[in-house]
């Protein structure tokens, strides 16, 4: 790089600029000053003037002495600042005198001649004016500016070319062998060392730059050579390392199993010789399993290799360390078996997997020769200790008692029956002879039936069965059945005993006939229960249908007690008035003269009273009549022609007035829509009468539970009748609080209330729905919804005569 | 006030029944012939109102109502009845086929309460006791 600009030059243009503004700055202010100081003079000499002059020229002026004033006037004007004076006279018709030339550059100054005369008054008598030269006084400063600026220059310019000069010599010239010196260092060779034109015995920072840039050269040469040096060494090593690499290349193709090494990603970057030549033997190329392909991609594409893919990425994932797995390789002409082990390796931080492959094909084979010779003999073992452990259970199962013995007699085994039977122990019997379990006379003859049948051969007891005594541990004897057999082993007579005990059978028999007895009992009085229970539960059924028309019937009453209130009344109040107006008759009768008129009166009046009491009598009749025919319980009613819209009417009635007899201020809108024209149908008047009532109470009950709920809720019953079609149907609806869809399902449901408990027996709507539906073949339904009211629908069939 | 003497006690009764009004005339039979008495009777409350018309005095002196009449109710002819006459307020015995509204009655405003089956005899007596105690308060007045 070449210097461009020099540090030198620009400093100086700078310093140069700099100066000569400040030099323009402070002439400017001096030419100032000395413009003042002038101008200062002059005013001094007027003021001297105003001060000296003017009292005697207004005293001159005051005593008229114009002479004396003109001549004072012409001194004024003679001063050198002066170039013209004048006088103007206020006193004198503003007369003016002057003397003196007008000035080019005018400096006036104007005073007023005032004078204070005897009676201490100021009389202004006119006014001075003095007009002054400035053009003096500028010549005089453009003069002296220049000089100034010119002199400030030169010292300037001067000032700046020493300064270049001693800048160049001391600095800047070091600075440039300090740059040369730095651009031609080079740490391979030998650099020199930096010394300035003249011998600097002074410290100064720049000599300390030198010596810094030597003392750092001379590092930097040291640290190349030794870095060369390194370098050298390094080399070495690494063709010691290849050589190593390559013996270890060597070891690993001279060994019999496949390896291979994978990094961390599953790629193969090693492989052996054994793995390549396996690999082209296998008809793998070397793409397949080579170097550079990744392993775990290749055993992913396998479906056969899925273990070794999981294992093979726990290994990479760090969660296992090795990993051996045996497997079968089987070519077309050949059966191999391969042991596959991959091993984690961590090196330096980086990972490695050591996959090998060895050949196990022989050892296999002997494996496989050795488990097969194993597998028979334990196999053979194995179905001999079932068949023992068979024959063992069974013996052991056996409700008999099992013996064998030698050739003597003596017990060699005894199964678990032993006990039970015998009272001994199965060990308490062995190695002792067989007769002790019997009775004289076999006991002491055994040994004799033995030798009879070594020396004959003519067996006695064996290949049959035979009833005999025998003899517990506790002395007490008992039948047996015995069975004898004998077998051989090795040469060796032996015989087997096979003991029934038959002392229970007969007991048994009976027990069994006795248990049938039992059974037999047994059932009989569950019979008995059962019919007890199904009785009771009907008569329980009967007393609450019962309970049932009870509830309806005091409802019935209750209304009746109140209708037969008023004929009763009426009766008693029309019975009264005969009464008294008997007696009146019978006084009037008495009286002189007769009066006729009321005669005639009372008598009517009795006439009516009479007609009355008939009349109210049969209405009471009438109402006790109706109730007789609902109380009656019997179930096969009377059938006969039934005006229904009169029965709705009679049991609106009393309905209404049980109801309001037990709920104070119950008024309800009642609407009876009766269709005049349907015909009567054929049925049981009284049954029907109950239904009408459930239903009517049912939903004057509801009302009243609104009504008390909400005061202003005006509760309404409508009634109607239709005939459509050969069927009556009765429509009973109020405005009540509804029912959820919940209660809708069940209120024909027997036992279903929602009444607090012992208010309704839940049975008027099921005994409702049977008296329409099973005895009337009729129809009986409902529609409700929540807040909506709700509808009763009673179809009625005209049906026949019974 | 002193013709009061000189007029008839004026009742008027109501009841749907036709015939308990014919008991109650009945009852009344010879104080009306003698003109001591003057009855009117009415099959509801909306004929008794129609009867006592719009006249600000009252010159009934015993309204006699049953309670339960089909439309207006006896209690709410009281109501009205109080509300409307008060110059001089009559006086007001309701019926009913249930004791259990005595109650409510007085409370708004019936001087006295009688059950069903009518007591006629206690009736009677009740209204001469009536009858003789305003002559009487009457007399004492002048």
């Amino acid at each position: 790089m070449t210097i461009k600009t020099s540090i030198s030059r620009v400093l100086i243009t700078r310093i140069v600029l700099l100066s000569s503004f400040i030099t323009l700055a402070f002439t400017v202010f001096q030419v100032w000053r000395s413009y003042e100081e002038d101008l200062g003079v002059i005013r001094m000499g007027l003021q001297r003037v105003e001060t000296t002059v003017l009292p005697t020229m207004a005293h001159e002026l005051w005593v008229n002495d114009l002479k004396t004033v003109k001549f004072v006037l012409q001194g004024i004007a003679t001063l050198h600042y002066v170039a013209k004076a004048e006088i103007m006279l206020t006193e004198h018709d503003n007369q003016i005198f002057s003397h003196g030339t007008e000035a080019a550059q005018p400096f006036v100054r104007v005073i007023p001649i005032k004078y204070k005369d005897y009676r201490d008054q100021i009389r202004h008598l006119g006014e001075l004016r003095i007009t002054a030269e400035l053009d003096g006084i500028y010549q005089n400063l453009w003069k002296r500016s220049f000089f100034i600026l010119g002199v400030n220059f030169l010292q300037i310019l001067i000032v700046a070319a020493f300064m270049m000069l001693l800048f160049e010599r001391s600095v800047v010239r070091h600075l440039r062998v300090l740059a040369e010196a730095l651009h031609e260092f080079n740490p391979e060779q030998e650099s020199k060392e930096i010394k300035f034109p003249q011998m600097r015995s002074r410290q100064d920072e720049l000599s300390v730059l030198a010596w810094s840039f030597n003392v750092m050269a001379q590092s930097m040469r040291r640290s190349w050579l030794s870095l060369r040096e390194a370098d050298k060494r390094l080399q070495a090593l690494h063709i010691e390392l290849s050589k190593q690499s390559e013996r270890q290349k060597l070891f690993l193709d001279s060994m019999p199993q496949h390896l291979a090494i994978l990094d961390a990603k599953g790629d193969i970057i090693y492989v052996n010789h054994a793995w390549i030549t396996f690999a082209k033997a296998n008809g793998y190329e070397g793409e397949t399993y080579g170097l550079g392909v990744n392993y775990l991609e290749v055993c992913e594409q396998d479906p056969g290799c899925k273990t070794i893919v999981r294992n093979l990425e726990a290994l990479i994932g760090g969660w296992s360390h090795d990993f051996i797995m045996e497997y079968p390789l089987h070519t077309s002409d050949n059966e191999y078996w391969f042991t596959l082990r991959m091993n984690r390796c961590e090196s330096h931080g980086e990972i490695y997997l050591i996959v090998t492959h060895t050949n196990m094909t022989r050892q296999k084979r002997a494996e496989q020769k050795l488990q097969k010779t194993n597998d028979l003999l334990r196999k053979t073992l194995r179905e001999q200790d079932n068949a023992f452990r068979e024959i063992a259970a069974i013996v052991e199962t056996v409700p008999d008692v099992i013996l064998t013995t030698d050739h003597l007699g003596t017990i060699e085994f005894a199964n678990n029956r032993t006990e039970l039977i015998f009272g001994y122990k199965p060990e308490e019997l062995i190695s002792r002879n067989v007769n002790m379990l019997m009775t004289s006379p076999h006991r002491e003859e055994h040994h004799r039936y033995i030798k009879q049948y070594h020396q004959t051969g003519e067996p006695r007891i064996i290949g049959t069965t035979r009833e005999l005594p025998a003899k517990r541990k506790d002395g007490s004897i008992f039948f047996i059945e015995l069975s004898v057999g004998e077998f051989y082993i090795d040469d060796e007579q032996k015989f087997t005993g096979f003991i029934r005990d038959v002392s229970k059978r007969k007991f048994r028999h009976a027990y069994i006939e006795d248990l049938n007895e039992e059974l037999r009992r047994t059932n009989a009085r569950l019979e008995e229960r059962v019919l007890e229970r199904t009785e009771k539960l009907q008569q329980a059924h009967q007393t609450m249908v019962q309970q049932e028309r009870l509830v309806s019937l005091g409802t019935l009453v209750a209304g009746v007690a109140h209708e037969m209130k008023n004929p009763l009344s009426f009766i008693i109040n029309f019975a009264k008035l005969t009464k008294r107006d008997l007696e009146d008759l019978l006084i009037e009768l008495k009286s002189e003269p007769l009066d006729f008129e009321e005669v005639d009166e009372l008598t009517k009046g009795i006439q009516q009273y009479c007609q009355k009491m008939v009349e109210h009598g049969e209405r009471a009749s009438n109402i006790v009549t109706t109730m007789l025919s609902h109380s009656r319980s019997e179930r096969g009613q009377t059938w006969t022609q039934v005006d229904v819209n009169a029965l709705l009417q009679e049991y609106f009635k009393i309905a209404h007035h049980a109801f309001r007899a037990q709920h104070t201020g119950f008024e309800i809108k009642q609407c009876l829509e009766l269709n005049e024209k349907i015909p009567h149908i054929w049925g049981a008047a009284p049954r029907l009468g109950q239904v009408f009532l459930n239903i009517i109470n049912n939903a004057l009950e509801a009302l009243a539970n609104q009504q008390d709920q909400e005061s202003v809720f005006q509760p309404q019953l409508k009634i109607r009748t239709e005939f459509h079609e050969k069927v009556l149907t009765v429509t009973i609806t109020d405005n009540g609080p509804g029912m959820p869809e919940s209660v809708k399902k069940q209120i024909f449901d027997p036992f279903f209330t929602t009444k607090d408990p012992g208010k309704g027996t839940g049975l008027g709507l099921s005994l409702s729905h049977t008296i329409i539906a099973d005895e009337h073949k009729g129809k009986l339904s409902v529609k409700s919804k929540e807040g909506q009211g709700t509808t009763f629908f009673i179809s009625i069939p005209l049906g026949k005569e019974k | 006030m002193e013709n009061i003497q000189t007029k008839s006690f004026h009742m008027l009764a109501i009841d749907d029944e036709e015939d308990a009004l014919v008991v109650i005339r009945q009852l009344f039979r010879k104080e009306i012939r003698k003109g001591e008495i003057q009855l009117d009777c009415a099959l509801n409350a909306g004929e008794a109102l129609d009867f006592l018309g719009n006249q600000q005095t009252m010159d009934i002196v015993l309204i006699l109502s049953d309670i339960n009449m089909p439309g207006m109710s006896g209690i709410d002819l009281v109501k009205v009845i109080r509300e409307r006459w008060s110059n001089p307020p009559p006086f007001v015995f309701v019926i009913s086929a249930y004791d259990s509204r005595a109650k409510e009655a007085r409370s708004v405003g019936a001087d006295d309460f009688f059950t069903k089956p009518l007591d006629v005899d206690m009736l009677k007596t009740r209204v001469l006791e009536l009858k003789k105690q305003l002559w009487k308060g009457e007399k004492n007045g002048c």
